[in-house]
């Protein structure tokens, strides 16, 4: 009963505040003071004496009598900040990159805002900052609080007009725990995307275009012109989230919770439709209509063994995963009704199925004697697929085969098995020994699927695909390793690690991979200020047995092994390859000897050394994959009332391959001995990043002043070079150097804060704090990016070859932005 | 003499006892002035001379008195809490700090940090407080009285001064009044440092409950008299989720939440005049040399070992000496949740992560910066049973979670995919679209030859110099990359 008169108490306060809070903040209306703060003087839930009466802080509670009373009355305290904002340089939305008749490849670059409305509307007006407002009894056993935007920024860039998240907790001390959440969650991808698709939105996109299967660039052009409009392209995330939290006693603790994700939108999407052979490809705006829902219970039980302590966990748990839509179907703008089987009038694409998710779990620790702790968990865990299937081609001139099933009856079952076991061998000596197990086991029935209708054509109107059967991918992960800490002294650790973990995997080309590791690290902690800490890593991953490159296409092919082609036999794909790995990092911390100023140098590497032999062998694949970070920063905190950060990062990403354009016949007798047409590519990638801050009191405890600025600045280049005698890449006309690729990311962002003067804020009749806000943005982001920014519907103006092809144009990530806005934010 | 935190007394003595605590109050009000006054300005150079010297004495293996260590500012805006307190409060227990109210005081009146925003808590609650008299205030100001001759200042002399002592012979082994529940006794561990015998200079103060096996021979005074000098900190931390259990009174598997449940035994605190680490009070800061991260941690994990901390021991941050401090801080309120010690969980983890940070400011980013995603979305930095902290047994359960589209299982299952995304993309932030961690078809090309012939863009204007390689690249055909269920899906066109 006194939970329930406690829930009353707080769930009343926020009837009558959270909600109308929420509503005046999803409605973008500017919150009138009087909304959280609107309470008759009459229900005083301070001290009067404290509180003028003019000014109550509280909403009004019509608690029943004697509850208050028994906790010791309600107090109330809270932050409400809101403002109003006001774009300097918006960016359009609405600008074109993309070429297009009369702005060939190459021209100026334009500007799109919807990459600064990424995650989130920025509007001018007025806004909602941020909502805090909690109430409690004074003998702390009820708690609720209602917050709106609490993403921990003081920031006016990231509070839109469409993400907003409101979470409301109710407690009752150290037994109940609620929390209710709400959510929005946006993605835009393109406020430019060019389209010439009716019913966006659904699964049945129409078209006006009507070209057949040999149009001119003239025609292509002219009938782009008459029917492309500009739409937006993005996923709308609602999510609500409930979760609740009981301990009844000190020993036990229990747990539910659930969520509904529900998202709406559209994705670019690529499809190939008709041409067999002859590509006719265009970009679409697929349909996202989903829900997902997830809920979990756990139990856990906390009690005490003669060496100490033990707990056991246990939880269940549910996902949905639910689609309106099991496909989405296109008009072919490239149909012939002269040759329909093969330029077909419509194409389908199967959309992300329908599955659930059931789990179930058990983690246990358990304190030992001889100072040991076990630690444990079981879990499995069902994940299931029983979508219907839609049928193989949606071409009504194409005759196709017999299903072999309604449903693919798709079922993985995952099983994890993990132990821990540490123990200090001496008082300085600690060991620890892991061994995990995880089980992926594919149940999904293998079945053959008869003559598949590629791209929706077919020669003869008689479905003409190969035989293909669907493979139950699955495997086993296992784990193990021996670590062991010496505590040198009292702040100083080194350690060593040996590991050792395996693969085994069924239908693909490697079986069983096994990976030997040995780590050293050391960490070091200065009582006056500065840490140290390191490490080193080399592993060694090697393939048992063959690589056998028809191990999985033999399945697949079942039926016609012998006339299918694949990826070259030579090949070695990265995850399967053999590998020596060198992984080490470096973090310091350093108080320097003038007061207030730390130095943090950091590094960071992982050199991954393939062993595939594109020289003797011929093989094909991933030579390096080197990744190395170092970076220092450094804070200062000149005075109390001015500290300084500057941080600077630069990372390279480089990595060697040998690819090849040739593909082999599956019999392996055809292959082409020592590999033919091979090229060679290098791909580095240079980013620096620096992030700048600072803070000065410039009147203590009455006017400061915030700056921070990033800039993160990359460049990405691949070289396209010969490689043997037989290349691809006979001349540089036809295997230049990719055009590089650049992002330049920068964002500045000032914040003036006032204080007011305490005094004259309590004469207004106001008893916390009135802080009031000056606030300015600067952010650009300037993108080159030539495989999107030469993505066109005019595609023909990139390659004369290509009038089959029709992009949407869609992204377009650069922009420049300036925003400025005042706030005041009232905290009591 | 007994300085009892308990009821009043009554009777003679007691009155004889009001008489002196008034006048020693009145003394007091007096000196708090006049410390304040004359040594605000130079406090922090004075304290910070005392401590340099003892702190040197310390580390130098010295048998100190006082093992007072840390920074001057916070010594000294203690001691001006604790001045404040007495200065706006007739009486430290049993009403409103801040003025005369039954329902303790304002919440909004200015806290003895001047700075509160939400403002002040009686530690005993309305519910069950208890009437005070004004003489309980006493040991704290013989203590402060004690620290500022330690620290070289002028103070008169202590009246009534208990006889070594003295406070055994006041030991109240009783549990606490308030519960029926024992006082949950903290760790007892071997010292970190050598013991050293308190040095009782003043009243001792009232023990409540013993600590058998204390090297310094400390016992537990109850919380009560903390919140003498450190009302400041009761503020702050009745507004987290561990401050409101232990004000609410609720009883843990380990008993009845104190300060000293982690702070160990407070008589030596107390009794030798408060200040940082006096009387081997456990301060949980990383200049204490006192303790180390293993000391501090497992004062935490005797109540926190189970749960998201279960596999705690073992786990990588363990491993690599991170304090529980770290990352929390108990005492104040800065995060909604969790009493994160940086306002955002990226900023926690970020103290460490430098590399991430620098790759949470790519253009291609999950919204994190945005606050709707955070580090502990995947990751559970407690330690977990998979290898990277994941909150799932794997990285694709983890993407599951809110990808949950791409769960599948599929028709057609493209390998790669189903056994970890990062094979393809990486979360924490990169320079190409949907977080590829290589643009494609270079992406592709690590595992696919092809007949599509792309080995470089070539020219504009070539060709089949770039067909297939704009837009979304090999997905412009593959366009179900992460699996199909259709029949005709078997190469993802479908």
């Amino acid at each position: 009963m006194k939970v329930h008169g406690g829930v009353l108490i707080t769930g009343m306060l926020f009837v009558a505040t959270g909600v109308a809070a929420t509503r005046v903040a999803a409605e973008e209306a500017p919150v009138p003071a009087a909304v959280p703060l609107a309470v008759p003087a009459a229900v005083p839930l301070v001290a009067p004496e404290a509180v003028p009466a003019a000014v109550p802080a509280v909403a009004p509670v019509a608690a029943p009598d004697g509850l208050l009373a028994e906790h010791g009355g309600v107090e109330t305290f809270g932050v409400f900040e809101m403002g109003w904002r006001a774009f300097v340089d918006r960016p359009a939305d609405y600008t074109r990159w993309w070429a297009a008749p009369g702005r060939p490849p190459g021209s100026a670059p334009s500007e799109s805002i919807a990459k600064f409305d990424e995650y989130g509307t920025i509007r001018p007006g007025p806004y909602l900052q941020q909502l805090d407002f909690a109430a409690r009894t004074k003998d702390g056993v009820y708690w609720s609080e209602l917050r709106i935007n609490d993403y921990g920024t003081e920031s006016f860039r990231y509070v839109g007009t469409d993400n907003y998240r409101a979470v409301f907790d109710m407690m009752k001390a150290g037994e109940h725990y609620f929390t209710a959440e709400w959510d929005q969650l946006p993605h835009l991808y393109s406020t430019s995307a060019q389209s010439i698709w009716n019913g966006v939105g659904t699964n049945q996109l129409t078209t006006n275009v009507a070209l057949g299967n040999n149009p001119t660039q003239a025609q292509v052009a002219a009938a782009l012109n008459a029917n492309l409009r500009t739409i937006d392209i993005g996923i709308d995330r609602n999510i609500g989230r409930a979760s609740y939290r009981w301990t009844p006693d000190p020993n036990w603790d229990f747990q539910a919770s659930y969520s509904n994700d529900h998202r709406t939108g559209t994705q670019v999407a690529g499809a190939i439709v008709g041409g067999l052979g002859n590509q006719q490809i265009v970009q679409l705006p697929r349909p996202v209509d989903d829900t997902t829902q997830n809920a979990k219970a756990s139990g856990q039980y906390f009690g005490d063994t003669p060496w100490g302590h033990f707990n056991i966990l246990t939880s269940g748990g549910v996902s949905l995963f639910t689609n309106e839509h099991d496909s989405y179907t296109y008009e072919n703008p490239f149909f012939s009704a002269a040759n329909p089987s093969v330029f077909s009038p419509l194409g389908r694409v199967s959309l992300l199925p329908d599955n659930q998710a059931y789990t179930a779990s058990m983690t246990t620790g358990v304190d030992l004697p001889y100072r040991t702790r076990y630690m444990g968990t079981f879990s499995y865990a069902s994940m299931r697929q029983d979508e219907g299937f839609v049928p193989y081609t949606i071409n009504p001139f194409v005759v196709a085969n017999a299903l072999p099933s309604d449903s693919a009856d798709a079922r993985i079952d995952t099983m994890l098995i993990n132990n821990v076991l540490t123990t200090r061998v001496t008082d300085d000596v600690k060991a620890t020994f892991r061994y995990r197990y995880y089980d992926n086991d594919n149940k999904t029935p293998e079945r053959l699927f008869p003559a598949y209708v590629s791209e929706d054509s077919s020669n003869n109107g008689i479905a003409a695909g190969s035989v293909r059967r669907n493979l139950a991918y699955a495997y086993t992960k296992q784990n193990a390793s021996e670590d062991v800490t010496w505590r040198v002294t009292k702040t100083f650790n080194v350690g060593a690690t040996a590991a050792w973990e395996r693969y085994d995997r069924e239908r693909r080309e490697v079986a069983v991979t096994d990976e030997l590791s040995g780590k050293i690290y050391g960490d070091w902690r200065a009582f006056d200020g500065g840490m140290f800490k390191t490490s080193y890593l080399y592993s060694q991953r090697r393939y048992d047995g063959v690589y056998d490159p028809q191990s999985l296409v033999r399945y697949t092919y079942w039926s016609s092994p012998d006339t299918q082609t694949v990826t070259n036999f030579l090949m070695r794909k990265f995850d399967l390859a053999d590998r020596d790995r060198h992984k080490a990092m470096a973090v310091f911390e350093l108080d320097t000897p003038i007061p207030g100023l730390v130095v943090s140098p950091n590094a960071g590497l992982r050199f991954d050394d393939y062993l595939t032999d594109p020289y003797g062998a011929g093989e094909l694949g991933i030579l390096k994959d080197n990744v190395w970070n170092a970076g220092i920063e450094v804070a200062y905190a000149v005075s109390p009332g001015l500290r300084l950060m500057a941080a600077y990062v630069h990372e390279q990403f480089d990595r060697d391959l040998v690819g090849s354009s040739t593909i082999t016949a599956l019999d392996g007798t055809t292959f082409p001995a020592g590999g033919t047409s091979r090229f060679f590519s290098n791909m580095r990638e240079d980013v620096d990043t620096v992030v700048v801050s600072a803070n000065v009191d410039i009147v203590p405890d009455s006017v400061d002043l915030g700056l921070s600025y990033a800039i993160a600045h990359g460049k990405e280049d691949w070289t396209a070079e010969p490689f043997g005698s037989n290349t691809p890449c006979p001349s540089d006309t036809v295997c230049a150097p990719f055009p590089t690729y650049r992002t330049n990311y920068q964002r500045f962002e000032g914040v003036l804060r006032h204080k007011l003067d305490p005094d004259t804020i309590a004469k207004l009749g106001w008893s916390g704090d009135v802080t009031l806000k000056l606030r300015y943005l600067w952010e650009r982001n300037q993108v080159a990016d030539w495989q999107n920014d030469l993505a066109s519907p005019y595609m023909y103006l990139i390659d004369a070859s290509v009038a089959r092809n029709i992009g949407m144009a869609a992204f377009n990530p650069n922009y420049d932005a300036q925003l400025v806005g005042g706030s005041v934010a009232f905290r009591w | 003499m007994l300085y009892s935190l308990g009821d009043a007394s009554s009777g003679e003595g007691a009155e004889r006892k009001t008489v002196a605590s008034i006048s020693k109050a009145l003394g007091l009000l007096a000196f708090s002035g006049l410390l304040l006054g004359a040594i605000a300005p130079s406090l922090h150079a004075e304290v910070a001379g005392a401590v340099q010297a003892e702190t040197a004495e310390r580390r130098a293996g010295g048998d100190g008195v006082r093992t007072v260590a840390g920074e001057p500012d916070a010594i000294a805006e203690d001691l001006s809490a604790f001045v404040a307190t007495l200065l706006k409060q007739p009486s430290p227990r049993g009403g409103s700090p801040h003025g005369s109210s039954p329902n303790g005081g304002s919440p909004h009146g200015a806290s003895p940090h001047g700075k509160s925003p939400h403002g002040k808590m009686s530690a005993s609650g309305a519910g069950h407080s208890r009437a005070v008299p004004l003489h309980a205030a006493m040991p704290d100001v013989s203590a402060l009285m004690s620290y500022a001759a330690d620290v070289g200042l002028s103070v008169p002399a202590p009246s009534g001064a208990a006889e070594p002592g003295a406070g055994e012979a006041a030991v109240d082994d009783k549990s606490d009044s308030d519960t029926s529940a024992p006082i949950r006794l903290a760790h007892n561990d071997a010292p970190a440092v050598a013991p050293t015998k308190a040095v009782v200079s003043g009243p001792m103060a009232k023990m409540v409950r013993p600590a058998p096996g204390d090297p310094w021979g400390r016992y537990y005074v109850g919380s009560e008299i903390c919140e003498t000098c450190h009302a400041g900190l009761f503020d702050e931390f009745s507004l987290t989720v561990m401050g409101r259990s232990i004000k609410s009174g609720k009883v843990t598997a380990q008993g009845k939440m104190e300060c000293e449940t982690c702070h160990g035994p407070g008589s030596g605190h107390v009794n030798e005049g408060g200040g940082r680490g006096a009387g081997h009070i456990r301060s949980f800061r990383k200049t204490d040399p006192a303790t180390s991260v293993a000391d501090s941690n497992a004062i935490c994990l005797s109540c926190h070992e189970k749960g998201n901390q279960t596999y705690w021991p073992g786990s990588t941050h363990e491993t690599r000496d991170v304090a529980c401090t770290d990352c929390h801080t108990v005492m104040r309120r800065v995060t909604p949740r969790f009493q994160l010690a940086k306002k955002t969980v990226m900023d926690t983890c970020f103290q460490c992560h430098k590399d991430r940070r620098a790759q949470s400011q790519r253009t291609s980013h999950m919204p994190m910066r945005e606050g709707k995603v955070t580090c502990a979305s995947c990751h559970n930095p407690h330690g977990s049973a998979t290898e990277a902290m994941l909150r799932e047994p794997t990285v694709n359960e983890t993407c599951y979670t809110c990808h949950a589209d791409k769960r599948g299982p599929f028709l057609f299952e493209h390998a790669p995919v189903r056994e970890n995304c990062l094979n393809c993309h990486d979360p924490h932030g990169t320079m190409h679209p949907n977080l590829l961690v290589v643009m494609r078809e270079r992406l592709c090309q690590r595992c696919h030859t092809n007949p599509h012939n792309q080995p470089g863009l070539g020219v504009i204007g070539i060709a089949n110099s770039m067909r297939y390689a704009v837009g979304s690249s090999c997905q412009n055909c593959h366009t179900n990359i992460h699996g199909s269920n259709s029949p005709s899906g078997s190469r993802w066109h479908r």
